[in-house]
């Protein structure tokens, strides 16, 4: 039998997609590769390959790197570029997850107070924590982690009483969100002059103390819970519009749903945040340039939201490294600098199109 | 006789003085492939007990069974299959094209991918409420009778047994009203699909329903087929309001008292 028409047309935007996601995916790449040339050492590409394959520099004329270079390209070049990937793809996808299930788009993986509370975290750590200066950075990320989960545990635990409605959960993530900073502010005013900077540097959000070993467990929580969001795709795509009758209407199970997702964002954004601090920002602005580039399919919006935030986060990073150098301004401030005005320009785009 | 039935539903809000009864002991059967309208004033219980037929809220006694079987502890997927439902209206919508939201409605019965077969499927439904023009534009960009008929669509996709419908005909012209009632109709004997229809217009009722239930205050008033259970009585019970069942052409329809 013949294909309807109106099949194809949908295959072919489908298929669309799948073109604008292998696009963006390589644009991303591209950055990678550009991140981790630019900076005070100067690497090429060209470089860079006449060291991989001795050979070839009877083809190109480039000196291979000097053994000081290589470091410089493997101990903080590429670690802080996967970091800035990682990172910038955990809180996207998260951002992206925390709008489907409360079915309000002014979420963010932080709705639920976890950037409060992973901040007090490591607030108290920093001021109470009675480690060695070596493990300092291990109790902080530690400390960070643990409050993020527990006032998660906290907020779910709270809406669930009422059946876990979106609104009980994104009023009592504001609620909480309120007490940590409050508590936050008690922190740093009754700290001394030498823990006040500490704390503060912590909130920030920067990638600068990032190494392999972090990046290999922010890519192991990514890699156990992204799967969880795809499989809910078409779960989040009902809950989007905040409707839980229609969802349940069509068989989906609107409290598993919300739980193992917000389950899956609260270890995701909780991993990323102890290690990185806060990048604010990011989880909010990636699903929505996403939707604005794809429409609202989370099948789709899901991935993209990823690479978006990846490609916002490292961008910003590569930035904030090169426009100041040798100074280097933390991700967390510059992701905005960098954000804001590719999110209005969509917008802006957005309704001339409409019109 | 098989088909829906519900038995002693009760259904209450808060607690102690302030308990309101929505639904009170409400006990209906409803014939595989008839087409049941269920009428009476705001507030009467009508779309509570829709809600409670295929479980999106619990009723606190009662129980409902389709074919005499209790569905009380089917999964949700499972009644997602033997119920669709159109709800009465959507404020708030989500980011979808018309074609993903008809789409959506394969969700009990598909993965997480469509296959050719009910792209098909979705497409021939959106061509025959006239919804192809809009087939790619995002849900919110409709007017609300559009919208109306795209959730309508949707619950055909679905391929339910029964389809519950709250006020399908509220945001619609004239004649989507009548090709809504006239659709229902077909389906119902064609695919012996079971209709139960929260409706407000009367003569609707009258003209298309195998079965009229009329409600007041949670309870059933009358129960049975549109010209037994549609009386002047009946309607003065439910809604305050005097009226007359006239005959014009062979055809009851009910006719409004002036005031004044």
């Amino acid at each position: 039998m013949k294909e309807h028409i109106l099949t194809r047309k949908y295959k072919k935007q489908q298929r669309k997609k799948k073109v604008f996601f292998a696009v963006t995916l390589l644009f991303l790449l591209l950055l990678m590769g550009t991140a981790c040339c630019l900076g005070v050492t100067d690497l090429t590409p060209g470089r860079i390959f006449v060291t991989l394959f001795p050979g070839a520099d009877q083809l190109i004329s480039a000196s291979p790197l000097s053994e000081k270079e290589i470091n410089v390209l493997l101990m903080l070049r590429m670690p802080r570029v996967a970091a800035g990937v990682v990172a910038g793809a955990g809180l996207g996808v998260a951002g992206a997850a925390m709008q489907a299930i409360t079915g309000n788009q002014m979420a963010s993986p932080f709705t639920t107070g976890l950037s409060g509370a992973s901040a007090f975290g490591a607030a108290l750590v920093i001021m109470f924590g009675t480690v060695s200066v070596s493990s300092l950075k291990f109790a902080t990320v530690l400390g960070a982690f643990g409050m993020a989960v527990l006032c998660a545990v906290f907020v779910y635990g709270l809406a669930s009483y009422q059946g876990l409605r979106a609104e009980t959960l994104v009023l009592t993530g504001i609620a909480l969100n309120y007490l940590f900073s409050a508590m936050n502010s008690t922190l740093q005013y009754v700290a001394n002059e030498n823990q006040l900077p500490a704390i503060i540097h912590w909130t920030f959000g920067s990638l600068n103390s990032v190494q392999w070993g972090d990046i290999g467990i922010m890519a192991g929580f990514f890699l156990v819970t992204y799967p969880i969001f795809q499989v809910h795709g078409w779960a989040f795509n009902l809950l989007d519009s905040g409707n839980d009758e229609t969802a349940k209407s069509l068989g989906v199970s609107v409290k598993r749903t919300r739980l193992l997702s917000g389950l899956g964002v609260t270890l995701l954004t909780a991993s990323v945040v102890s290690f990185t601090g806060i990048i604010g920002f990011v989880g909010l602005v990636a699903p929505h340039i996403a939707r604005l580039l794809i429409g609202g399919d989370y099948r789709y919006l899901l991935p993209f939201s990823a690479v978006w935030g990846a490609i916002l986060v490292t961008g910003a990073d590569t930035v904030g490294r090169v426009a100041f150098s040798p100074t280097t301004l933390p991700v967390g401030i510059v992701v905005s600098y960098v954000g804001v005005p590719l999110f209005l320009y969509l917008i802006l785009r957005e309704r001339r199109r409409r019109r | 006789m098989s088909g829906l039935e519900t038995t002693d539903l009760l259904f209450s809000y808060g607690r102690g003085i302030h308990k309101k009864k929505i639904l009170d002991s409400v006990s209906l059967r409803v014939e595989r492939g008839t087409v049941c309208v269920l009428l009476g004033a705001n507030g009467a219980g009508k779309s509570t007990l829709l809600k409670c037929i295929n479980g999106l809220i619990r009723p606190q006694q009662g129980w409902v069974s389709w074919e005499k079987e209790n569905i009380g502890n089917w999964s949700l997927n499972r009644r997602a299959r033997l119920f669709g439902y159109v709800p009465q209206s959507i404020s708030s919508v989500s980011g979808l094209s018309v074609m993903e939201t008809v789409l959506s409605g394969r969700l009990p019965r598909m993965g997480a991918k469509a296959s050719a077969k009910e792209l098909d499927l979705v497409s021939e439904v959106l061509e025959e409420f006239e919804l192809e023009e809009f087939a790619f534009r995002n849900l919110g960009a409709l007017s609300g009778g559009e919208r109306q008929r795209v959730l309508f669509a949707r619950a055909i996709v679905q391929e339910p047994e029964v389809l519950l419908l709250d006020e399908p005909t509220s945001n619609l012209d004239l004649r989507y009203q009548i090709e809504t009632m006239e659709l229902l109709r077909r389906i119902s004997k064609e695919k012996g699909i079971t209709v139960v229809a929260v409706i407000h217009d009367l003569n609707s009722a009258l003209a298309y329903a195998d079965q009229v239930i009329v409600m007041k205050q949670g309870r059933i008033l009358s129960d049975g087929k549109p010209d037994t259970a549609l009386s002047s009585e009946t309607i003065a019970e439910a809604y305050g309001i005097q009226a007359d069942i006239v005959s014009v052409q062979d055809r009851k329809m009910v006719l409004v008292k002036r005031r004044s």
